[in-house]
């Protein structure tokens, strides 16, 4: 179940690395890595809050 | 108890139809608007009628993938089991509408790019976002206890949905060759289209009404059966029991 869940709330991580590692090899500017580095923020910002509230409830019901 | 339940559904019963029926006129008045009053495109020709259906359909989506974050964060705060009814009608239902949304983009998609598919940001995360509620209805169903399926469910109803803004906003983000109808330069579309374009809006959000009472009545008739089931079960063992 793990892997089925996980793969696509993950995937825009994932492609967003992917994307920007590439930008960075092919030498190109800066700013053309800016939208990735912008999702993985995005990305970060958002779980960073919300997994730590979320997981209390988890264990709440792994404990019952 | 079979009066009981009798005459606390007749209203709602009654509510339902109503909105069943308004939803089959708009439906019906869209279609006349889609295919009769609306120009014809100049490029894409009679093909890029689908349109109005397709992004009917995708705001339906986001419509039901939101009342599944409501329903899934009202959940972990009151533990009412209602709010997991919403989300898991919710959740069907926006699957259904995002399915129809990435068929009807890929029909449309054939004539105006050439291609069934492309890997592009709108598309991909739309089938990200499709993947996430198919996952999340899977999870439902690999958890057969109530309140653990709630839960668990629940959080993953809010974790997935943050999915939804970076589908918004992959426009801007990255540069997409998706067409945007509303951006920040307002509403790009003619408009002789309005009707259409509006109509569609208007029914397919109340065809999702309706189909939600639905779904959202059958939900709640299912876990009550269930748990007369738990009851009847749990009786019946105490009198062997004691027999």
């Amino acid at each position: 179940m793990l892997p089925l869940l996980l793969l696509p709330v993950a995937i825009p991580i994932i492609v967003a690395a992917i994307e920007g590692t590439r930008v960075g090899f092919e030498g190109k500017p800066w700013t053309d890595m800016l939208p990735w580095i912008t999702i993985l923020t995005a990305f970060d910002a958002v779980f960073l809050v919300l997994c730590p509230w979320l997981f209390q409830y988890v264990m709440e019901e792994m404990g019952s | 108890v079979k009066g009981l339940l009798g005459t606390t559904l007749e209203p709602m019963e009654r509510g339902h139809r109503v909105v069943g029926a308004v939803a089959l006129v708009l439906i019906l008045a869209a279609l006349v608007a889609v295919f009769v009053q609306a120009p014809t495109e100049k490029h894409l020709g009679d093909v890029q009628r689908i349109f109005y259906f397709h992004v009917a359909c995708a705001w339906t989506a986001f419509l039901s993938f939101f009342l599944v974050f409501v329903g899934s964060l009202a959940y972990l705060r009151t533990r009412k089991t209602a709010w997991d009814v919403l989300a898991v009608s919710a959740a069907e239902i926006g699957v259904v509408f995002t399915s129809i949304a990435l068929l009807t983009g890929s029909v449309w998609a054939k004539h105006a790019w050439g291609t069934w598919w492309e890997w592009e940001p709108r598309l991909t995360t739309t089938l990200l976002l499709w993947l996430i509620y198919v996952a999340y209805l899977m999870l439902r169903s690999a958890i057969p206890e109530a309140s653990r399926r709630a839960t668990f469910s629940a959080v993953f109803g809010i974790a997935g949905f943050v999915d939804v803004p970076i589908v918004f906003m992959s426009i801007r983000w990255w540069r997409s060759i998706h067409p945007a109808v509303v951006s920040g330069r307002g509403m790009d579309l003619d408009v002789a289209m309005y009707p259409a374009f509006f109509l569609s809006l208007a029914a397919f959000s109340l065809v999702f009404v309706s189909l939600l009472a639905l779904r959202t009545a059958l939900e709640r008739s299912h876990q009550q059966l269930e748990e007369m089931k738990r009851q009847a079960a749990f009786k019946l063992g105490g009198e062997v029991s004691h027999g």
